[in-house]
């Protein structure tokens, strides 16, 4: 991985900079989900474990540059924890997603939390995301716990439901405002900052709610 | 709903002549039907590759071939042949089962007909014992539903599994969604009523519990026919699970021991068995009566497996397939297609099992629990029984997670009935192997299995033997064995393609971590269904001597033991053991006469040899010493030490390495970075052909090893001479 340019370093030279996202999280929390929701706006119930780990790139226009968003979709497995760190190694924003119908899926986001933080210290941008918000009946976690964790890590957080299409973008624009080398664009990272960023809109436009309970 | 295919796999040899008769289609489309016989058991479609990808008709091994490869008696002679042409070739569809029975060593070469036909009755009742175990920890094992813990818009009912009194109150019938899932948050609601003895919850739970926590199989239950009959059971269950968990052994359950128990007292058990005595008589009845080429004398099991053919499983007598079919086609199964059943598992979200403390009372409220009142049980709560069923069921429940979407876009899967039989396999399992209890990648490597074997208990055998191999992937602990197969990498392409190598230090990629996914589910998700199928067999009959002989590293789990045949004592007189100095592998095969069987299963065998034998001998009846030998003959001795159990010897590595010489050009010029090869190698953006990449692997593998022992013995004479020097 020598030869990546790293997001942070070309970030201002290039034109279009890289960046690695890895996302992490528990099993069947809906990483994938997310990831293909984003990449090509669908849903299926049918994705299979992630064994390993998948690689999708896509390019994000935002207003006054480009940038390529590499995104690094991991197994969640207990078992195969042990690989994560040689993916985390040279990614500039770790995603860790949980399942708001699933508590301990939440509850294990400070190990993924801290995984991140072992592998690349604070030189790396964290999103907390809970997953699934479609579930209402099932939910077991609230918004404001989600929340509290999150100012409790010092990350950034929001809710989403992959099968709904709610916040999908929002979570990408946040993470594209976060940057590094976005700060010339958004003076500090507010919630309120996000509106300057403008995704190039893809073909149907998303159930977009406001990115709940923003804790940065 | 009759099930539309054949059984095939349910006898080992006897299948090869109803195959040859009868399967002759199935096999890519291409073949035409000789017999008007019935409809092929496994779908045209499921199994067709394009000819291009595959090997030719002709490399393949045919029926015709393999039934001649059979003596008078049903032992395969001469298999070493046949490994060289499914190797190059892979096996027809029509006998597919049978022959990976072999190369996954699920039966010794040498065994006769008879005898494995015996071993199979015993696996099977084991496989239904353990069914059984687990079907007491949750209601929904073994009845084709299942085990949702909330959302209750489900899968559908099959026949159950291959126990015959299970079966005739299996509850054939559709089961209607049991409306949605209104639990609170916290599943309070749910939990107290959950607190009843299984009895009590059968018979006279609130229809809200039902309701609400929808297990479908206790709804089917309550809908179904013969409802009665198992709300009578329901008692015993109980009181068999909590003598489970409370470590009492339920005979014939030998799981409720505990480990050290098991060993010995049930060894002496089993040994006051009669099972000798029918050993011989079934034994030599079927050769008697069927003098004539081996694979003809399999007809009484062939009988049998005409019956299965009607489609449905282990039913073994004509009136219960009568009647299992008549309310199999009274109640069709219900079409799942359309229901989001991912997101009703992914919905069933796992709580707060882990939380100190807490785990057992979360078990249960997740539903997991119904049958089971840990709270009844006497003694210390928590015991090591206890905690293994609280782990087994919090098991089940990522069994189901992954099970709902493993080969999803194979329609054979969309059949509810065949999740549920991929459940139960993986949840038996789990309950065996408490090491290793359920890892993301089982459910990849099992489902070929669920394809091909009608017999779950079949299905079950195979696969534990394949895990077999590959435990260390999936294990809880320990290093994972496909991180040292990618260390090895490096040097056996330093070895077989420098420049590659070169290449992939430079851009980083060296890690190897792109052949991660292509080592773990052994090529499963680069491949088409079908063409995995071809892709396994060749590499198992490329490994066949490794595998089987460093498989006695492993020594067979205490819960899945067979003291009746796992020494082959009764089959086997010992004397053989030292006339047993085979030269050829063809010569490895011991004579098994009838009159040995006699001999060897008389009164006056002796247990403490026997049982001296059984420790040695755990692999599946199959004897470490022989295949020793077999080995050192077949790779030179330098070799030998390069055969390790930690797989860097596999076939599968050297498959890689032949994807990356095969695709050389494009991957020096597209390959980057790391990114760009797990890119490339997940998206399939290489030339991968089945039948050219094995015959790759076996040359690389060949010519890397050709080398470290050149190495080796280069290292050796400087050592000499550099001694001598002194």
């Amino acid at each position: 991985m020598g030869s990546m340019g790293m997001g942070s370093q070309t970030a201002t030279v290039s034109p279009l900079a890289k960046y690695k996202l890895v996302f992490l999280g528990d099993q069947s929390v809906g990483k994938t989900s997310i990831i293909t929701r984003f990449m090509y706006d669908k849903f299926d119930n049918t994705y299979q474990a992630t064994i390993g780990i998948d690689f999708l790139s896509k390019t994000m226009y935002l207003e006054d540059r480009t940038v390529r968003l590499q995104l690094w979709d991991t197994a969640g497995q207990e078992r195969f924890r042990s690989l994560i760190p040689s993916y985390i190694r040279d990614s500039s924003v770790a995603v860790v997603v949980y399942d708001v119908s699933n508590r301990q899926s939440f509850l294990n986001t400070a190990r993924w939390v801290e995984e991140v933080r072992t592998e690349r210290g604070s030189d790396v941008i964290i999103m907390l995301v809970g997953n699934k918000t479609d579930l209402v009946d099932k939910r077991q976690v609230s918004i404001e716990e989600g929340d509290a964790k999150a100012k409790d890590f010092g990350v950034m957080f929001i809710e989403t439901s992959s099968k709904a299409g709610f916040n999908i973008k929002a979570l990408f624009r946040k993470i594209a405002a976060a940057l590094p080398g976005m700060e010339a664009l958004s003076s500090h990272k507010d919630k309120d900052d996000l509106v300057d960023v403008n995704l190039k809109p893809t073909q149907n436009s998303q159930a977009e709610g406001k990115a709940g309970g923003c804790a940065c | 709903m009759s099930v539309d295919w054949e059984d095939e796999g349910g006898f080992s040899c006897g299948g090869a002549v109803t195959a040859s008769k009868k399967l002759k289609k199935g096999d890519g489309g291409l073949e035409k039907q000789e017999d008007a016989k019935p409809a092929p058991r496994i779908p045209k479609s499921l199994l067709f590759v394009p000819p291009s990808r595959r090997p030719k008709k002709t490399q393949r091994l045919r029926p015709e071939k393999w039934k001649a490869a059979f003596d008078l008696e049903g032992r395969p002679v001469g298999f070493h042949k046949l490994l060289k042409i499914i190797r190059k070739g892979g096996v027809d569809n029509s006998i597919r089962a049978e022959v990976w029975e072999f190369l996954l060593g699920c039966y010794e070469l040498g065994t006769t007909l008879a005898y494995r036909e015996l071993v199979r009755q015993a696996r099977r009742e084991r496989y239904n014992e353990l069914l059984e175990e687990c079907r007491m920890m949750h209601s929904s094992v073994g009845t084709g539903s299942l085990a949702y813990t909330v959302g209750s818009k489900l899968m559908d009912v099959r026949v159950a599994s291959n126990d015959n009194a299970r079966k005739r109150d299996a509850p054939i019938v559709e089961t209607s969604p049991v409306g949605d899932f209104k639990e609170q948050s916290g599943g309070q609601s749910v939990m107290e009523t959950r607190h009843q003895t299984q009895d009590e919850s059968r018979s006279s739970d609130t229809a809200a519990v039902d309701r609400a926590t929808s297990d479908t199989c206790e709804a089917s239950l309550k809908e179904g026919p013969d409802s009665q009959k198992m709300r009578i059971n329901s008692g015993s269950e109980s009181e068999n699970l909590n003598s489970i968990i409370r470590g009492e052994r339920t005979e014939p359950v030998l799981l409720g021991k505990t480990k050290q128990e098991g060993i010995s007292s049930s060894d002496d058990l089993r040994l006051q068995e009669p099972l000798p005595g029918e050993v011989d008589s079934f034994a030599t009845a079927q050769l008697e009566q069927k003098p004539g080429a081996g694979l003809i004398k399999k007809e009484t099991p062939v009988a049998v497996d005409e019956k299965l053919v009607e489609g449905v499983d282990s039913v073994q007598d004509k009136d219960d397939l009568e009647k299992a079919q008549s309310s199999v086609s009274s109640h069709p199964m219900k079409d799942i297609s359309s229901n989001p059943v991912i997101n009703e598992v992914e919905d069933s979200a796992l709580r707060d099992m882990d939380v100190e403390g807490q785990k057992e009372e979360d078990v249960r409220d997740s539903g997991f629990i119904k049958s089971v009142d840990l709270d009844s049980v006497p003694g210390p709560r928590l015991s090591g029984q206890a905690e293994r069923v609280t782990d087994w069921l919090w098991t089940l429940h990522r069994i189901v997670v992954d099970v709902v979407r493993t080969d999803k876009h194979l329609e054979f899967f969309n059949e509810g009935k065949n999740s549920a039989r991929m459940s139960d396999i993986l949840a038996v399992y789990a309950w065996v192997d408490p090491a290793t209890g359920y890892c993301q990648g089982m459910s990849d490597l099992l489902s070929p299995f669920i394809v091909l074997f009608d017999i779950d208990a079949d299905a079950f055998w195979c696969f534990e033997s394949l895990l077999k191999r590959v435990r260390d992937n999936f294990q809880m602990e320990g290093p994972i064995r496909v991180m040292k197969q990618l260390e090895a990498m490096s040097k056996i392409l330093e070895v077989t393609d420098a420049d590659m190598l070169k290449h992939l230090v430079l851009v980083g990629a060296d890690n190897f971590l792109f052949a991660f996914r292509m080592l773990l589910v052994l090529f499963r998700r680069e491949l088409s269904f079908p063409e995995a199928l071809y892709m396994w067999e060749m590499m198992w009959a490329a490994d066949f001597h490794q595998a089987t002989a460093w498989s006695f590293e492993y020594h067979s789990l205490e819960a899945l033991r067979l003291p009746n045949f796992d020494s082959p004592a009764k089959i086997y007189p010992f004397e053989e053991e030292s006339t047993c100095k085979p030269s050829s592998p063809e010569q490895l095969t011991p004579p098994t006469s009838p009159e040995r069987l006699n001999t060897s299963g008389s009164p006056s065998f002796d247990p403490l040899r026997w049982r001296a034998l059984t420790k040695r001998r755990s692999f599946c009846g199959l004897r470490p010493g022989r295949l020793w030998q077999m080995n050192r003959s077949r790779f030179n001795s330098t070799n030998v030490g390069l055969l390790g159990p930690d797989g860097d010897q596999d076939i599968s590595v050297f498959c890689v390495a032949a994807i990356l010489e095969q695709n050389r050009t494009m991957l020096l010029e597209k390959l980057q970075s790391m990114d760009d090869a797990i890119k490339i190698f997940n998206n399939m953006e290489m030339e991968f052909k089945v039948h050219s990449c094995v015959n790759t692997a076996v040359k690389l593998r060949k010519r890397y090893q050709n080398q470290s022992s050149k190495r080796v013995s280069l290292e050796r004479r400087s050592i000499a001479r550099h001694a001598q020097s002194l």
